[in-house]
């Protein structure tokens, strides 16, 4: 136990050296919660129209967002979506709807411009949103965290402290601890200061957001273990890392709402551990039942039990293999 | 004269050999070909809902992760430039009887030509997968603009390894930073169509430039935005090898 400390103790230190990583992981995270709360503050997706001429038809309706032009905006705005349609009005009080985003946007335009209405979408809560952004941030993230460890790998560190009376389990254990708190404590502390600083609403209350977080922040840290001793390099683990926390997050919808769901697509992604997070937070921050999400909340808790399982086992093996 | 053929000899056989390195790197083969190929893939299937059929999904992203691709040749430059392996052999350059500024060049160059001709590759197959629309004749421009933002990226991530004198940290900061910068610059999601708010934050990434550039040159036709774009990043890399001249030091090879 005394091992365990101290080997804590040392990590700790040499990860308060690198500021420029610990200063880049908590700007992101700040940035995040920013973001998510721009998001929210602007109501989600609205259907922006650019107006060229008078029009008053379209004042007061929640799902669009009208601004009066004088000069038809350039196509590239739609395709950037600045503009989802240019609405140009003659004299004699006939329209005329450019948009690229096909038929449907087009007949509802027309149909609300002839007097009709359309409902509204269900939209993402402002506490997913954050949850989400934080997912993405602290899996790109935990990876840095564990880089220690490749590096004592690679200089031989880890064979001489596996050796010593410290043994690899205290050693690896140590690791995984120091990094789930230096990224865990701060969030969490950035967070109290957004709530109680600035008083934004956050979805959730601060104790279940401290809950909550635990999950997150596990499952970086395991997903690093894993990442980290299955790659030779750390080098390499950073940028496969990388790799694959950027293409899952976005295929589970971490980032966005994925609007377009097909079965088949339901069928690939559901078994991501992101997709059922999704839904924890979602269904949490709706106020439902614990029936209702505790399924998928184990269902990510197994996740952080394999990955950090086979970190270790992979590590375990090939030390006693004499790779390192 | 001869003294001057016999160094150019030297870089061009140090290029090679850069060149010959990337080439036969599976990761960064795949950072460069597949990986921006499955990200335009899931993209703009994901969000196809979002656009019609005259500009697809798939022509946003085709242009946009374009871009992200060669904001990400900024890696690949620090990876051929001062990855542990190769580092004992920059040493013996360095004592050999060619200029010391040859070695952070010939990278440079090495790095642009690798992934100058993975974008082709790519281009190619975007427009024969998903009929990516790159502006027809335009097109010309687009692709030169990008060549440039190459030559550019891969000068960023050598002066970046100058910089911080590791290749690893240097990796390391240049992931996140590429990362923010893109997401800042909407190449994954649109900034504009968050509000007048977010546009303006969207417009501090110099990303964010470069793609409303190039969106211009292909969706209105207009070649207004192509000087600035292209006299930007010519200064820009000027400015960095100035940069990498002035921070890269022998002993830090060691």
């Amino acid at each position: 136990m005394n091992a365990f400390g101290c080997l804590m103790r040392l990590n700790m230190q040499r990860m308060a050296s690198r500021k420029a990583y610990l200063l880049v992981t908590y700007v992101m995270i700040v940035l995040a919660i920013a973001g998510a709360v721009l998001l929210a503050n602007y109501g989600g997706m609205k259907v922006k129209l650019a107006v060229v001429g008078a029009l008053d038809r379209l004042s007061g309706l929640e799902r669009f967002q009208v601004e009066s032009v004088n000069d038809a905006p350039p196509v590239s705005s739609l395709v950037r979506q600045k503009y989802d349609g240019i609405i140009t009005v003659q004299v004699d009080g006939a329209f005329e709807v450019l948009t690229i985003k096909g038929e449907k946007l087009e007949a509802e335009i027309r149909e609300v411009l002839a007097g009709g209405t359309i409902p509204d979408e269900p939209q993402r809560g402002i506490g997913t949103t954050m949850m989400g952004f934080l997912l993405m941030i602290l899996l790109l993230q935990g990876v840095m965290f564990l880089t220690l460890f490749g590096e004592d790998r690679e200089s031989g560190t880890l064979r001489r402290t596996a050796l010593s009376p410290a043994g690899l389990k205290a050693y690896l254990g140590a690791q995984c601890l120091v990094a789930f708190l230096m990224l865990y404590v701060p969030t969490v502390v950035i967070i109290c200061a957004a709530r109680l600083g600035f008083g934004l609403e956050l979805g959730y209350s601060l104790p279940a957001i401290a809950m909550l977080l635990i999950v997150p922040v596990l499952l970086a840290v395991g997903f690093a273990l894993f990442v980290m001793a299955a790659c030779r390099s750390s080098d390499n683990a950073v940028m496969t890392g990388g790799a694959l926390t950027v293409l899952t997050c976005l295929l589970s919808g971490t980032v966005y709402a994925v609007t377009n769901e097909q079965t088949w697509w339901k069928y690939i992604t559901q078994w991501l551990p992101q997709t059922q997070w999704m839904s924890v937070v979602g269904k949490l921050e709706q106020g439902l039942a614990i029936s209702q999400w505790i399924g998928p909340l184990s269902y990510v808790l197994a996740w952080v039990a394999a990955f950090m399982i086979a970190g270790w086992a992979v590590c375990a093996r090939r030390y006693r293999a004499g790779h390192y | 004269m001869a003294q001057f053929v016999q160094s150019t000899r030297g870089f061009g056989m140090l290029w090679k050999r850069d060149f010959m390195n990337l080439l036969t790197s599976p990761v960064m083969l795949l950072t460069n070909t597949l990986f921006p190929l499955l990200l335009i893939l899931i993209l703009g299937y994901l969000t196809r809902g979002q656009y019609g059929d005259t500009v697809t999904s798939y022509d946003y992203y085709g242009i946009t992760l374009l871009v992200f691709h060669a904001l990400n040749v900024s890696m690949t430059a620090s990876n051929s430039f001062m990855e542990r392996k190769l580092r004992a052999s920059n040493m013996r350059v360095l004592y050999s009887p060619i200029r010391t500024s040859w070695v952070y060049l010939s990278k440079i160059l090495a790095t642009f030509v690798f992934t100058t001709l993975c974008m082709g590759m790519l281009a190619v197959l975007l427009v024969v997968l998903f009929g990516v629309y790159f502006g027809g004749k335009d097109a010309v421009y687009v692709f030169v603009a990008l060549a440039l933002f190459h030559l550019f990226s891969a000068a960023f991530g050598v002066w970046f390894c100058c910089l911080w004198k590791s290749e690893e940290l240097a990796n390391k900061i240049l992931n996140v930073v590429n990362n923010v910068l893109a997401l800042m610059g909407g190449l994954f999601f649109s900034w504009d169509s968050l509000g007048r708010t977010a546009e303006t934050l969207s417009y501090f990434s110099p990303v964010k430039w470069v793609v409303d550039g190039l969106f211009r040159i292909v969706y209105d036709g207009s070649l207004w935005s192509f000087i600035p774009l292209v006299s930007g990043l010519l200064i820009g890399t000027a400015l960095l090898l100035l940069g990498c001249k002035w921070t890269f030091r022998t002993e830090e090879m060691v």
